[in-house]
């Protein structure tokens, strides 16, 4: 394992993903610095999870991913998180038996013989000082003794986000963490991005919510069939016909260029008396 | 295009709201479809488009309003209105991997539905494919191929559900003109949500845009494509308002 | 050589059974996702059809029966046989359109544990329903020998290994070559795919429960005569079924058709090692019950690949966990409830009231591992039962003084737990169940009952002292003593209360973690692996302590205490009374087997051969009415009314008038915006 000297907190280098046949990540390089937002979109299917689930080692994967300049791809996914690398699920994914204080908790005091004994000796009482906190970064502090269910879905996502963010965290990976929120809720979740960032932390955002990520982030990484098609800084994305046409379609399509194509295709012309 | 649209609608969706344990998804929807129509059902991801298609068969219980099906309304079980004739090609695409092609086509038949020699006529690559295991085929021919299954029963009303996702440009640029094909021979009414709008457009009769559970744009299909502007800027939020 | 040959050719019978109850379960599978533990169990009943009607004519019913014959001329045997695996086909198909359809969004505990409730229930029913004392089986296959190689083969084992081999061909075209049997596949592939092409999966699925149902009777029918007829053995040849259905995946009939002839000539070649002079003698007994546990192993770690699971359209979450917190006044109530018990009663009452106290504990290990781990373990008798054996070596054979034999035994038992609990790294729900199931077995065949492992006295076990004080259990003619009882209590109280202040610390935390998410889990950074092995190590404890105080309660451990009927019986019941709470493992220690129940049962209404019929009947009842348990159907009704007082006050506030509603939604965005 080396250590590079001026390495970024979080970088990819030629990471490729496959299942079965299929290329769902190809030779990704990405980095993500310490206090800086990155945003990763891309249409649907183009392999945005599959690079969290990648980098985060919940799914086998090709490349090396480094943190801090150290290689941890061999690593299982529970190590990462030790190692300070967070991510959020698209579906919340929190433990719906725990309340939410309790979901940060179980973040924070892992399992384990001494774990048992502190359990039978002193209690362990789930840290509260640092579950707060979190808590009051996303603005949920007073749902702290709710369970999941009970909490609306975007509430939901932002309790996912603290739960990544406790226990020293110094990369976090946010997979659609603003789906579900309105327009001035996803607003207010992008201003505590950047209080997040400013706290050093290295945050990639992956979203459908445009303006949050066109207005959040510092710089922007475009997939489309597991490929970086494009990277730079918003403005520069927003204004790149090759996004437009990956989101869109290609503009440029006239509707008698579609309708013409059968003919040439010449396959799909059945003869039917009907 | 069809012309004669003048029928009556073979799907109605009034009032509609329908959601996840008791949490709406798409509220107060209005929706209609005529034999022959092909209409593309656009917006940004959740939008509520799945969940449109879901309850238009049955696959979610409505909490408000109703959904009317060839004139009568919709059975609570899916296979039941299947067999009446309307169906859903789901984002999955709902072909059965471990199966080879035959067999997924030889379970779609039924007494009274189109012959499988006419469905290959439309899919002619599918003819030598017969023996593959449908996990082994290309995205495109796996759409292909769920087309295929859910033509084989003569379906009146088709909802299709992301055709185009993972599939490379050139085979949504093949497969959309022979959905236009197949609509305007069977007679058939298409409700098709699609990421390729200008793609979507492009066959389709009328568009319906949603954006968070509501319509935000509806209309013809013609009348869509010349405010392309308004239909982007309900993908891009606010940013295009600018 | 030939007599090898004729014991490989002897075990096809048996191999024939374990086959078709093979691919039984794995058309069942196909179809349902459902690993049906009650295979064999309704295969028993058509065999007992078959048995009474070919003896004096009668059709028993599970309530009355129907005379078609006399003892002069009973039923002849094709009607007979056709009858007998008409019932076997009836019970499948209520099975599952009484028991399974409704559990089909149930989580897979819900279907482990209706599955085992039916297994029992059905086979306690055989017992009371039919004289199986003097029931015997007809032949049916002819008796001929014929010479392969030098060795006599009995005509008929072929003739049961190819109505095998034809068993698996015919359900393998079923669901290969028919329409029906191809749409049963693809339901199981993705469900709500299937019903778009028109399908009823429910359907489906009724059919091949009956096939299923017919099959698996009609070759015990036919084996009856050959292999022997008793009420208990046919019920669990599903454990080595289920074993070489997992070899074949679960998917493939060819594979587990075979399996399953292989495995049964196996065990016969196993018995003519026995006759050989260098075999040794530990091996002697038991290694063929042993096979099914290794031959999963095998299939699991060694053969690798997948084991399909079923789509399905939404699960069932597991049952609501409520953290338990310790609260005094309740604590010392029920204590001392325990301790007014013992002093007021005696005898058989009072040991009724011990075994329930200690079966308690057990559950509780249940409870830790299965109701907050998630992890379903049907060895936890096992472990029970690996204690106390081991506590015979160090009180008899070491003198290791009470408690610490207690301690040492336990930890025994903690170390097979670690073992037993590895395949738990792969494998999770009902397929968990079948690997600790077939664990469960091949330690009490191999272990318990292995005559070479057993002093010639039987194992003994010396009487507990404390300080001067004799704790033993009997006394003169007192058949349950009051030191003895107390001290049970006692290490009961203090073992609930350690692990409650475990299920309330970040140990019982952790392990919710798990439960409902693993993937969410590891991403909050638990050692997902090491935190089951940590379950199955306290759990294995749990019930160490408690084999330990059965052991002590016995005076002199037999293996009958710890066989895989009571530990089925304390999963089921365990998930009776509620198997995410520390009360749920109280109630299933009253209902418990020689529990304070059984006495109430057997004493008071004389009904004590109905014990497991009730039992195993209020379970299947429970199961399919509250598929979340009981102690999940209360906390749902709690949850209700939470919420029909939290919509009440919401609307109060709404007629207050719509400003306050303004105001409280202006608050709901200042929080979050």
């Amino acid at each position: 394992m080396s250590v590079e000297s001026s390495s970024s907190l979080l970088e990819t280098r030629r990471l490729s993903v496959r299942y079965g046949g299929v290329v769902a990540n190809d030779d990704v390089a990405l980095t993500v610095e310490a206090g800086e937002i990155v945003g990763l979109i891309g249409p649907n299917g183009a392999g945005k999870t599959t690079f969290v689930d990648a980098v985060t080692g919940f799914t086998r994967s090709t490349g090396e991913v480094r943190l801090a300049g150290q290689r941890i791809d061999g690593y299982s996914s529970h190590r990462r998180r030790s190692g300070g690398m967070a991510r959020t699920w698209q579906a919340g994914e929190l433990f719906g038996d725990l309340t939410v204080a309790q979901n940060l908790a179980v973040a924070l005091q892992r399992p384990g013989i001494r774990a048992l004994l502190a359990d039978i000796i002193t209690g362990s009482a789930p840290p509260v000082e640092a579950i707060d906190t979190a808590l009051e970064m996303v603005g949920l502090a007073d749902v702290a003794d709710r369970r999941p269910s009970e909490l609306a879905l975007g509430q939901q996502k932002m309790v996912g986000v603290a739960r990544a963010l406790v226990g020293g965290t110094r990369v976090v990976l946010l997979d659609e963490p603003a789906a579900g929120l309105d327009t001035h809720e996803s607003q207010h979740f992008g201003e505590e991005l950047r209080r997040i960032a400013a706290a050093g932390i290295g945050v990639l955002l992956i979203d459908h919510d445009m303006s949050l990520v066109l207005d959040v982030c510092d710089r922007l990484y475009v997939l489309d069939f597991g490929k970086v098609i494009a990277t730079g800084k918003p403005q520069q994305i927003r204004d790149d016909p090759r996004v437009v046409a990956a989101y869109l379609g290609s503009p440029d399509v006239e509707p008698s260029d579609v309708l013409d194509s059968q003919l040439t295709s010449g396959t799909t012309s059945p003869q039917k008396g009907r | 295009m069809t012309s004669t649209l003048a029928t009556e609608p073979v799907l109605t969706l009034a009032g509609l709201t329908v959601g996840y344990g008791g949490v709406p998804a798409v509220r107060d929807l209005d929706l209609s479809v005529r034999p022959g129509e092909i209409m593309a059902l656009l917006g940004p991801n959740g939008a509520g488009k799945t969940t449109t298609l879901l309850a238009a068969v049955g696959a979610l219980p409505a909490i408000a309003g109703t959904v009317q099906a060839l004139g009568a309304p919709l059975d609570k079980r899916v296979e039941r209105n299947a067999r009446r004739g309307v169906t859903l090609v789901p984002d999955n695409r709902g072909v059965f991997h471990k199966l080879t092609v035959a067999d997924n086509l030889r379970i779609a038949r039924r007494k009274g539905g189109t012959d499988l020699a006419d469905v290959f006529e439309y899919f002619p690559k599918l003819k030598g494919m017969q023996g593959q295991r449908c996990g082994n085929l290309s995205g495109g021919e796996q759409q292909m191929l769920a087309l295929a299954k859910a033509l084989l029963p003569s379906p009146k009303v088709l909802l299709i559900d992301e055709l185009s996702m993972g599939l490379s440009p050139i085979a949504v640029k093949d497969l959309l003109p022979r959905l236009r094909l197949i609509a305007d021979e069977q007679r058939m009414a298409v409700v098709l949500v699609e990421q390729h709008i200008d793609l979507a457009l492009a066959i389709a009769d009328s568009a319906m845009v949603l954006h968070h559970g509501r319509v935000a744009l509806s209309g013809s299909a013609e009348l869509l494509r010349s405010q392309r502007a308004n239909v982007e800027a309900a993908y891009f939020g606010r940013v295009a308002d600018v | 050589m030939s007599e090898f040959l004729q014991f490989v050719f002897l075990g096809l019978s048996v191999g024939a059974v374990y086959s078709v109850f093979a691919t039984s379960l794995v058309g069942v599978y196909a179809a349902t996702g459902i690993i049906n533990f009650a295979q064999g169990s309704i295969a028993l009943w058509a065999v007992y059809t078959v048995a009474a009607l070919r003896t004096d004519g009668t059709l028993v019913l599970p309530i009355g029966d129907v005379s078609l014959g006399s003892v002069a001329s009973p039923t002849a045997m094709l009607p007979a046989v056709l009858l007998g695996v008409a019932t076997a086909a009836a019970w499948a198909l209520i099975a599952h359109l009484v028991v399974f359809r409704p559990l089909r969004r149930a989580p897979a505990l819900a279907n482990v544990a209706a599955s085992v409730g039916l297994m029992l229930f059905l086979q306690a029913l055989v017992s009371l329903r039919f004289n199986t004392e003097s029931l015997a089986a007809l032949p049916i296959l002819p008796e001929g020998t014929i010479t392969v190689a030098g060795a006599v083969v009995n005509v008929s084992d072929l003739l049961m290994a190819g109505t095998a081999i034809a068993v698996g061909a015919l359900l393998w075209a079923y669901f290969g070559l028919t329409t029906r049997g191809v749409a049963t596949r693809a339901a199981s592939e993705d469900e709500l795919a299937a019903r778009l092409s028109g399908y009823a999966p429910d359907r489906l699925a009724a059919t091949v429960w009956t096939i299923s149902g017919a099959a698996s009777g009609l070759i015990v029918v036919l084996g009856a005569y050959t292999i022997g007829l008793d009420p208990v053995s046919y019920a669990y040849y599903v454990v080595p079924a289920m074993a070489v259905a997992l070899v074949g995946r679960l998917a493939s009939f060819a594979v587990a058709s075979v399996s399953g002839l292989v495995l049964g000539s196996f065990q016969a070649v196993l018995l003519w090692a026995n006759t050989l002079d260098w075999w040794p003698a530990w091996a002697q007994a038991g290694l063929g019950d042993a096979m099914p546990f290794v031959v999963v192993v095998v299939a699991l770690f060694l053969l690798g690949g997948k084991i399909p699971s079923r789509g399905s359209l939404g699960e069932l979450k597991m049952p609501a966990v409520t953290v338990p917190r310790i609260r005094p006044i309740p604590t010392i109530a029920v204590v001392a409830a325990a301790a007014l018990a013992i002093l007021l009663t005696a005898d058989s009452w009072r040991f009724g009231i011990v075994t329930s106290m200690i079966l308690s504990l057990i559950a509780l290990s249940l409870v830790l591992l299965t109701g907050y781990l998630g992890q379903i373990s049907l060895a936890s008798i096992a472990f029970a039962g690996t204690a106390g054996f081991a506590l015979s070596k160090l009180t008899v054979n070491w003198g290791v003084p009470f408690p610490f034999s207690i301690v040492l035994s336990a930890l025994v038992a903690t170390a097979l737990g670690v073992v037993v609990g590895v395949p738990a790294l792969r494998i999770r729900g009902a397929q968990l169940a079948v690997v600790t199931l077939a664990a469960a077995f091949a330690i009490q065949n191999f272990v318990f009952n292995n005559p070479a492992l057993t002093p010639y006295e039987g194992h003994q076990i010396s009487e507990p002292t404390l300080l001067g004080m004799n704790l033993s259990v009997r006394r003169g003619t007192e058949l349950t003593t009051v030191a003895f009882s107390m001290t049970v209590l006692v290490v009961v109280t203090v073992m609930t209360l350690l692990v409650m202040r475990l299920m309330a610390g970040a140990t019982g935390r952790a392990f919710l973690a798990v439960r409902s998410n693993e993937r969410a889990a590891a991403s909050v950074g638990i050692n997902v692996a090491a935190t089951k092995l940590l379950g199955f190590a306290l759990s294995a404890f749990l019930a160490g302590v408690g084999g330990c105080l059965i052991g002590y309660s016995r005076g002199q451990l037999s293996a009958a205490s710890f066989t895989v009927v009571v530990g089925l019986t304390m999963l089921a019941i365990a998930y009776c009374g509620g198997i995410t709470s520390v009360s749920g493992a109280l109630i299933a220690g009253f209902i418990g087997p020689l529990g304070v129940f059984y006495v109430f049962l057997n004493q008071t209404l004389d009904l004590g051969q109905y014990y497991q019929v009730i039992a195993a009947g209020g379970l299947l009842l429970m199961a399919i009415t509250n598929p979340i348990g009981a102690a999940g159907a209360n906390a749902e009704l709690a949850n209700k009314l939470k919420t029909r007082v939290r919509t009440a006050r919401l609307a109060r506030v709404a007629e207050n008038g719509t400003t306050s509603l303004e105001m409280s939604s202006v608050k709901v965005g200042t929080h979050v915006g």
